[in-house]
């Protein structure tokens, strides 16, 4: 049993190891290209770090573009874009696992429906509309439509599902609780780990969205980080790869730092145990 | 078991509370209302007329393009590679992150490290497509490309080998990379829905002296239910539109290879005499093939889980 | 959530450009524009400026640092100029649909060589005609004034620099395989692309392999493709000229015979290359040579370098690749001030005169390169004057093939060139592929 035990530790460590270097090269490569000249990159593949980091820091912030300007609004819009996301989501699946009520059933189908629909489907018309609506230069289309997330709402449902006591809801009413606050003290601690995880990777898609702010955004002052970074592109006739390095590794250390704080959350798994029966 | 009777609980006490319900859920529709309803629409409408260029005058024209499409050598091939690509990454995924979340829950076999190890997995996810796509093509680059040096070198190969002019080469490196990307994010999911069990049942299980394997088979994955629902629909849903890398790394090629079914949309719209009715019509027809195919796992699951239940 | 980044991409507002209404796209305002090839139209001045910014978009910062450091700097302006630079691979998609429905969209935008014409032959440019700007009037380099006339006889863009190119090569190589190292001795043994054939033979056979008098086949079918009678489309007709036949057949030659360094155009090591001996010359353009051949000659790690080892010849053809248009919007509120811009930047000697001596960019005025041109030498080709070989090369440069669609069809040919040349297809099934691609690609087309 014990040998048993230890065999598997051996193959754990080692599948964990490998897959723990399959997911460190890409960020070792884009550092050590972040220090490489544009001309050593594109004469060669290398992984021993270079010398033109602070060249290529030059090149990046020498635009007349503020590069902290781009990440002051990435940060704006991902997280107003994610807590709305997180919030209404939260309230919605809530409301189809907590609640009886008419018409229930149409508003999960119409959630899983829309969660079919090909993104681009949605936002075909989407660009139309904003345009209509007057709302390009603006950050309302890139927060707002978080109101409506069928896959976080999905996933939420598919959680509380699994997980969630209902009868603790029950217990608040008794005590004379309002149903938005029994909402607020109980459903949204209880789903915690859930909302972490989808926190995760709403950020992260909203923090590296580059298409949709792209088409909506122009003034300069107004522009993402990864827009920025995409502005590198348009040299003249010439990209500047080495910077466009430093400003990919410089946008994703944001998200790692983000990540790490919210991973914590999701590895210590904030026991659902004690509030279980 | 526990969800069974929080279910009856349930229903009887709530029924006065229903007008919550209703209350909670109109941000969400007011979302899906001005933001999703009307753009959906627009596109079904589109896929009715003959839409193209710079006209801007509907034409209604029935279904022909229905019938043009389904007729469509590009298109099909287009939704064959699709698949194919697809259930070469996700297979692999729902394995692996099932054995990982499996692993990593399990506090027998507890190793060194383990809150790291699990953060690392999910990050290849926070790299944007387009810097992987640069990445990995030059990984695989020709003739000089580190891989093919690295392959030279331990004699696996004798000349350079061109990956992306070879169609399962470049569908391999395709399926590979969607793999990688995606199956941190399964993972997690997984993992969170395990820590969402009562840790009681398994304790239970064990005090029975129920083996590993077994707590694993009988108890987590029953339970797992609702959420494989969730990553097999998404899964599902989002392989069909796979677009990012294999547009990024070849533009579909080499002869079409990696041209999946949103590649193709995109290509209608965006190139060539820009043809917004093909367009629309294809991703009607994607999101057909994505709703039969998500009301099957749906049903399948969901006729599983009452069998579980009982 | 999960894949929402995957989707991104294409999300973009697919066909939102369309369906948008012509609210502001007005027709032609005040006059009736004629449309058959060199009859007057009726001139007016430019409508009086109805708004206080004057809205430029453009693909790179070029455009951007000459109206900061140029226009404005010499120019008193009531109003704002506002530059809104987006890279190429997102400017069609932002720029279609802005122009679709007129609505936060640009009075001035610039447009590069590929997709110009797409633009130029759509209604949402303006007639330069009718701003009193006559195409034969003016002393621009006639490819640049034929690339922006339309079928019609339209007059829609102007452009201050032009784009010819040139086959560059090394002097020490040359004198090596081919025995002599001047220009005037190398053109005539690479004039024509049987020539050029048998150069690379000579080439590979002397240097034992070590030397490919190209990187790859795609550097040799921008040049091919120029020495074409007719383009893709012809009145509408999906064309395919012999020459293309003739492409496929000396590409298959070089492929097979291992006369390219087999390293695609943009790879590492197509741009390796310009710092070792491995290939033998590039074609590029004049914004090749600055841009892309002198930032890669020097070795980036070894700091080997190759500068002043090169020299610059014609090659098979006259050829010009990229370059910059600038148009106006049609239903602009900015008309004066975009009329303004466009006759500042590419026909006022003054400014240009000052800009060629500082950026060493080449002109389309005519006149103007007749002044600067013979105060140029360039150490990197040893010497030679790169400014008059330009000046020399823009004049054979045919560009009446050009059609709005060459960006997508190219793309496609280069496709089935690439399977044929590698041996993946026989000809007749590369022709139908390709001929099927673009059917599906372009239904409106005749076949």
């Amino acid at each position: 049993m014990k040998n048993r035990k230890f065999s598997k530790k051996v193959i754990k460590y080692f599948v964990s190891i490998i897959l723990f270097i399959l997911s460190v090269i890409p960020f070792w490569i884009l550092a050590v290209n972040a220090t490489r000249s544009t001309e050593q990159i594109q004469q060669g593949f290398s992984m021993i770090p270079s010398h033109f980091m602070s060249f290529n820091y030059e090149v990046l912030t020498g635009r007349g573009f503020g590069f902290y300007r781009g990440f002051a609004n990435s940060l704006f819009i991902s997280t107003s874009f994610t807590l709305v996301v997180l919030y209404f989501s939260a309230m919605t699946a809530y409301a189809l696992v907590v609640y009886e009520f008419k018409g229930k059933k149409v508003i999960f189908s119409i959630i899983a429906f829309v969660l079919m629909v090909p993104a681009q489907l949605s936002l075909i018309g989407f660009y139309k509309m904003m345009l209509n609506a007057g709302l390009t230069d603006s950050y309302i289309p890139l927060i707002l439509p978080g109101l409506a997330s069928p896959a976080t709402v999905f996933f939420m449902r598919q959680y509380l599902l699994s997980s969630f006591p209902v009868t603790l809801v029950q217990a608040a009413r008794i005590d004379g609780a309002s149903e938005l606050s029994i909402f607020h003290k109980i459903g949204l601690p209880l789903m915690k780990p859930g909302l972490a995880t989808m926190g995760i990777f709403t950020f992260v898609g909203s923090w590296n969205n580059l298409i949709v702010p792209l088409m909506l955004i122009s003034t300069e002052d107004k522009y993402t980080l990864p827009m920025l970074v995409q502005l590198l592109k348009a040299d003249i006739y010439r990209t500047e790869y080495g910077s466009i390095y430093l400003g990919v590794a410089m946008t994703i250390l944001p998200l790692v730092l983000v990540y790490a704080a919210f991973s914590k959350f999701i590895i210590a798994g904030v026991a659902l145990g004690g509030v279980k029966e | 078991m526990e969800i069974t009777k929080s279910k009856k609980k349930r229903k009887a006490g709530i029924a006065n509370y229903s007008k919550y319900g209703q209350m909670f859920i109109i941000p969400f529709i007011v979302g899906f209302l001005l933001f999703q309803l009307y753009p959906i629409i627009y596109t079904i409408t589109l896929s009715f007329t003959d839409l193209a260029g710079w006209e801007t005058e509907l034409n209604f024209i029935g279904f022909k393009n229905y019938i043009h499409i389904l007729h469509n050598d590009h298109f099909l091939q287009a939704l064959k590679n699709t698949w194919i690509i697809w259930g070469m990454n996700f297979i692999p995924q729902l394995l692996v992150a099932l054995i990982l979340a499996k692993w990593f829950t399990d506090n027998a076999v507890k190793i060194k490290g383990e809150g790291l190890f699990k953060a690392i997995f999910y990050l290849p996810n926070i790299i944007t497509a387009a810097s992987l796509a640069i990445l990995f093509n030059s990984l695989f680059g020709f003739p000089h490309g580190p891989v093919n040096q690295i392959l030279i070198h331990f004699n696996v190969i004798q000349e350079p080998f061109e990956f992306f002019r070879s169609k399962p080469g470049t569908r391999i490196i395709v399926a590979f990379i969607q793999f990688w990307r995606w199956y941190g994010s399964t993972f997690i999911i997984l993992c969170a829905g395990i820590m969402g069990i009562n840790p009681s049942l398994f304790e239970a299980a064990k005090i029975d002296g129920a083996s590993d394997w077994k707590i694993f088979s009988n108890i987590t994955l029953p339970l797992l239910k609702p959420i494989t629902l969730y990553i097999l629909i998404t899964s599902l849903v989002g392989g069909m539109q796979m677009f990012d890398i294999p547009f990024l790394l070849t533009g579909g090629g080499p002869d079409y290879a990696v041209e999946t079914g949103m590649i193709y949309v995109y290509n209608q719209a965006f190139t060539g005499n820009r043809n917004f009715y093909m367009s629309a019509t294809a991703s009607v027809v994607l999101l057909v093939i994505i709703m039969v195919f998500s009301a099957i796992i749906y049903y399948v699951m969901n006729r599983d889980k009452r069998k579980v239940s009982r | 959530m999960k894949r929402v980044l995957s989707l991104v991409l294409v999300l973009v507002m697919l066909f939102s450009l369309v369906g948008c209404g012509n609210t502001t796209t007005s027709e032609p305002t005040e006059k009736e524009v004629k449309a058959t090839t060199g009859e007057p139209v009726e001139v007016s001045e430019p409508a009086a400026n109805k708004g206080d910014t004057l809205v430029v978009w453009t693909f790179t910062d070029e455009l951007k640092g000459i109206i900061e450091n140029y226009y404005e700097k010499n120019n008193d302006l009531d109003y704002e100029i506002e530059v809104v630079v987006v890279p190429n691979e997102n400017y069609q998609s932002k720029l279609d649909p802005a122009l679709g429905s007129g609505k936060a969209a640009p009075d001035v935008f610039a447009v590069e060589a590929a997709y110009a014409k797409k633009y130029f032959s759509s209604k949402y440019t303006k007639d330069l005609r009718t701003m009193g700007i006559e195409p034969t009037e003016i002393p621009i380099m006639q490819y640049v004034k034929d690339v922006a006339t339309t079928e019609n006889g339209e007059f829609k863009g102007l452009s201050w620099q032009a784009t010819p190119g040139a086959y560059f090569y090394r002097r020490s190589l040359a004198q090596k395989y081919l025995g002599v190292s001047e220009p005037e001795d190398v053109q005539p043994l690479l004039a024509d692309f049987d020539k050029f054939y048998e150069a690379a033979l000579t080439i590979k056979e002397k240097s034992n392999g070590e030397t490919k008098i190209i990187s790859s086949l795609g550097d040799l079918t921008k040049v091919f493709k120029a020495d074409r009678k007719d383009g893709w489309i012809v009145d509408n007709k999906f064309t395919i000229d012999p020459k293309i036949e003739e492409l496929m057949e000396i590409g298959k030659k070089f492929t097979e015979e291992g006369l390219t360094n087999d390293a695609e155009q943009w790879t590492e090591t197509w741009f390796a290359s310009m710092s070792n001996d491995e290939v033998f010359g590039y074609f590029l353009p004049t914004w090749g040579l600055h841009y892309v051949l002198k930032t890669n000659a020097e070795n980036a790690n070894s700091g080997e370098t190759t500068a002043g080892d090169w020299a610059m010849v014609q090659g098979p053809a006259p050829y010009f690749w990229g370059g910059t248009w600038l148009t106006i919007r049609e239903g602009t509120e900015m008309e004066q001030a975009a009329y303004d811009l466009i006759n500042y930047l590419t026909l006022n000697e003054e400014f240009l005169t000052a800009y060629a001596k500082e950026s060493g960019d080449f002109l389309a005025n005519v006149n103007v390169v007749e002044n600067v041109k013979d105060t140029y030498s360039d150490e990197f080709l040893a010497g030679q004057n790169q400014y008059a070989m330009f000046a020399e090369m823009a004049k054979g440069i045919d560009a009446t093939t050009m059609t709005g669609s060459d960006l997508d069809i190219d793309d496609l040919f280069d496709e089935q060139l690439m399977a044929y040349t590698k041996g993946e297809k026989n000809k007749e099934d590369a022709l139908e592929s390709f001929t099927s691609s673009v059917k599906d690609a372009f239904p409106n087309l005749d076949y």
